[in-house]
């Protein structure tokens, strides 16, 4: 038993001395990912932002109603942080402001509003909404129509109690109406509920999007380096020497799971030191990046089962990398895709990784991953045991 | 012709080298349905409901509230749990629990809580304004009916349809929305054309940077040291490796435009303008690739570097994601990529109509950048050669 640790041991320091002096290793394990994580989460933008817009308002009423419109809702939308309110003097100049994109829409109350509305005649607000600015606009109106509700609700309650009990409309009997529909109160409260978010921050993101897209390219060294060893006849010594094939294969898969873990293990420690990227509690962030490694290694395992020599190897895991990470939500998150293709990105062990990561980049604990560290288990399990099946055939091959 | 037969083994070793072939047909088209499906369909924001009651009450105000101005999606989630874990996950941008026992709570004049959820920082804000219109439309009908009933004029239900009824009929206070200025991107451009334009500019260059390490290559292995060995002059040599490398170039971009055309109805516009457009670019990566082919010499640095850097004037150039959203001064630090003069000349010819005399300015700018790289690229390959 000893024997055969000292024997797995030996030949996994050896591979990873070799790797260490080998350039292009340390430039896909640890500078590319750091790189990129930088670079894209300066650059792109990502994550929730609030939502922020500008209104031009012209009043051109300035009657009362008018008044309670910008002092009351116009006003609470300024207060609340939803948009910037700049009153202006004519219509053709916010059209203007909202044509050349300054404003995103522009509302107007049009003279005469306040006696119409207090004669019961049909008023009318207008928006005027930029082309590109959609939600602004649908806000805006969004606003107008709750205020033209809360107007009308008065006119409403009157007329349905004159509806109702088939009164005659007598001045009197709708000044006392009025009084009374005004005392009723609000029926339905909206409350607010402002809650965490599990979403990791933009740094955070990229810097676990690129970490677990190139620590496949890092855990494939291990272990392709079986066809190497195979083409230089390297293996067929070994294997003459008292080691079994499950020894060297061991000793390989060793290599990649140190490799992968130092790869990912860099990359979250120096994204965290550097570059201000938040990973959450480190032994959580061990247990979900250990288990990914798992996953990884599993995956290149089997890929290497199916290649002829380790170019191939190189070009498949390459190309193995490439669509889990774009379909597990590497370069775009995936809490935008439709319901489909969230579904089908649940297939790869990124996805299960960045949801990890997210839960735990919003403070939760390891229990909230305790699903992330399971599915990757099981996937570095599953794939790790179907390539040894075939490994052992590369290696008895030999 | 020899030149041609340079160009013609350049074209064939990349057919032949499978990963490759992942790399410069299938990749991009994986990206582009990706990018497609992401952002291409949906643009309304996205709204979770848990009817905690079927009762006519909530089913109105659900239905207010998917007829609404903000036109949002809406999506029944079936517990309070799950909508709090979607929202937290930005899977829905808000969630709205209308709790249980909301009609009887209604029509027995009580008040209900209507909770809505929202992350800190997020659309809650903004999108709250078109559930309070929705709820404040019913609100008003239900005080009416309230009135009514307190005095004794009818049955809260029948003075509630009474109310529902006027509302509907009442002059009341109208609100009418017009639309001012041109969009950024027409409504009318599929949901797959940013990322088809995005792509084809960000894999055009991508290639080219690997095309530059098989001329490292072709140099290093004696190849061309073997070609002048033979009647053929150092011209024929350049000229063949130029076009070969342009020739990939354009398989590539021309496989991309004609699939996207013909799969995802991509509609690239002026058939001439953006030929030119992706010619020109074919000439930039064509250039670069000399370059680096000529003066680098480790095949293997110069691969993981050149990839490296096409991801990041990818990114730069708006190739990733449109330029519109980065912020100044990256808005216009973009300009000094390739990338993001072709994307805008194919943007202006695909989404506004543009001809070959409204993108002259990226036209030019890439022509001239591609000559002025080709020229240097041929001199130093020129030099490496002629050197020894």
């Amino acid at each position: 038993m000893a024997a055969t640790v000292h024997a797995v041991l030996t030949i996994a320091l050896r591979d990873l001395r070799q790797r260490v002096r080998d350039r292009s290793a340390i430039i896909l394990a640890v500078v590319a990912p750091f790189a990129l994580a930088y670079l894209f989460s300066v650059m792109l933008p990502g994550g929730s932002a609030a939502f922020h817009t500008s209104y031009a308002v012209v009043d051109l009423d300035g009657g009362p109603v008018a008044r309670s419109l910008v002092n009351g809702p116009l006003a609470a939308l300024k207060e609340a942080g939803v948009a910037d309110v700049t009153a202006m003097a004519d219509e053709a100049g916010a059209r203007a402001k909202v044509e050349d994109g300054a404003m995103a829409a522009a509302i107007v109350i049009p003279a005469g509003f306040s006696d119409a509305v207090g004669a019961g005649r049909a008023a009318e607000l207008k928006v005027i909404g930029g082309a590109d600015a959609t939600l602004a606009a649908g806000v805006a109106r969004s606003v107008l129509k709750g205020f033209a509700s809360g107007v009308e609700s008065v006119q409403v309650s009157i007329a349905t109690v004159l509806v109702s009990s088939g009164a005659a409309p007598d001045p009197a009997l709708i000044a006392r109406l009025s009084g009374e529909a005004l005392a009723v109160p609000d029926p339905i409260i909206l409350a607010d509920d402002r809650t965490a978010d599990r979403v990791a921050s933009n740094m955070t993101f990229y810097a676990a999007s690129m970490a677990v897209l190139f620590v496949f390219f890092a855990a494939q060294f291990g272990v392709t380096s079986l066809l190497a060893e195979r083409r230089a006849g390297t293996l067929a010594r070994m294997l003459a020497a008292p080691i079994s094939p499950q020894t060297v294969l061991a000793g390989k898969v060793l290599v990649s799971i140190v490799l992968g873990v130092v790869s990912m293990g860099i990359v979250a420690l120096g994204t965290s030191l550097l570059i201000g990227a938040r990973w959450g509690d480190p032994v959580a962030v061990a247990a979900l990046i250990v288990t990914t490694v798992l996953a990884a290694s599993g995956i290149a395992l089997l890929v290497v089962g199916f290649a002829k020599n380790e170019d191939q190897a190189g070009g498949l895991t390459a190309i193995v990398a490439m669509t889990l990470a774009v379909l597990g939500g590497s370069f775009f998150p995936m809490s935008q895709a439709p319901e489909g293709l969230a579904q089908l990105s649940l297939f790869t062990p990124h996805a299960w990784f960045l949801r990890g990561v997210n839960d735990l980049a919003s403070g939760a604990g390891v229990e909230a991953v305790v699903s992330s560290l399971a599915v990757l288990t099981a996937i570095g399990l599953g794939s790790g045991g179907l390539g040894l099946l075939r490994a052992r055939s590369v290696v008895l091959a030999r | 012709m020899t030149a041609l037969t340079i160009a013609r083994v350049n074209l064939l070793r990349m057919l032949r080298d499978r990963t490759g072939l992942f790399f410069v047909f299938l990749l991009p088209v994986i990206l582009i349905v990706v990018l497609g499906t992401i952002y291409g369909g949906r643009v309304a924001p996205r709204l979770g409901i848990v009817a905690g009651d079927r009762g006519p009450l909530a089913m109105d105000l659900e239905a207010a509230l998917r007829s609404g101005d903000l036109r949002l999606e809406i999506l029944e989630v079936p517990t309070a749990t799950e909508l709090r874990d979607r929202v937290e996950r930005g899977v829905l941008e808000v969630g709205l629990v209308i709790p249980t026992g909301y009609d009887v709570t209604l029509r027995t004049g009580g008040t209900a809580t209507i909770t809505i959820l929202g992350q800190q920082a997020s659309l809650l804000s903004a999108l709250r304004e078109g559930v309070a219109a929705a709820v404040a439309e019913q609100s008003a009908r239900i005080r009416a009916a309230r009135l009514a009933a307190q005095r004794g004029d009818a049955t809260f239900d029948t003075a509630l349809i009474t109310a529902g009824d006027i509302q509907g009929t009442l002059p009341g206070v109208s609100v009418t929305v017009a639309t001012a200025g041109e969009r950024l991107f027409p409504e009318s451009a599929g949901a797959f054309t940013l990322g088809a334009q995005s792509q084809l500019i960000l894999f055009m260059f991508l290639t080219s940077m690997t095309a530059a390490t098989q001329l490292i290559l072709t140099r290093q292995l004696g190849v061309s040291r073997r070609m002048l060995s033979t009647p053929t002059s150092v011209a024929t040599i350049l000229a063949g490796e130029t076009l070969g490398r342009f020739a990939v170039a354009m398989v590539q971009g021309l496989f991309i435009v004609v699939l996207s055309a013909a799969v995802f109805g991509v509609d690239w516009g002026d058939t001439i303008a953006a030929g030119l457009l992706i010619v020109a670019f074919a000439l930039v990566g064509t250039g670069v690739a000399m370059v680096i082919g000529s003066f680098a010499n480790n095949a293997d640095q110069a691969g993981t570097v050149g990839v490296f850097a096409g991801m990041v004037l990818g990114a730069l150039g708006g190739a990733m994601v449109p330029i519109e959203v980065f912020g100044e001064p990256l808005r216009t630090i973009a300009y000094i990529t390739p990338h993001a003069w072709a994307i805008a000349g194919l943007r202006e010819v695909a989404m506004r109509g543009g001809g070959v005399a409204q993108v002259l300015p990226q036209l030019g700018v890439l022509t001239a950048l591609g000559v002025v790289l080709l020229a240097l690229g041929a001199w130093g390959l020129r030099r490496a050669l002629t050197r020894g």
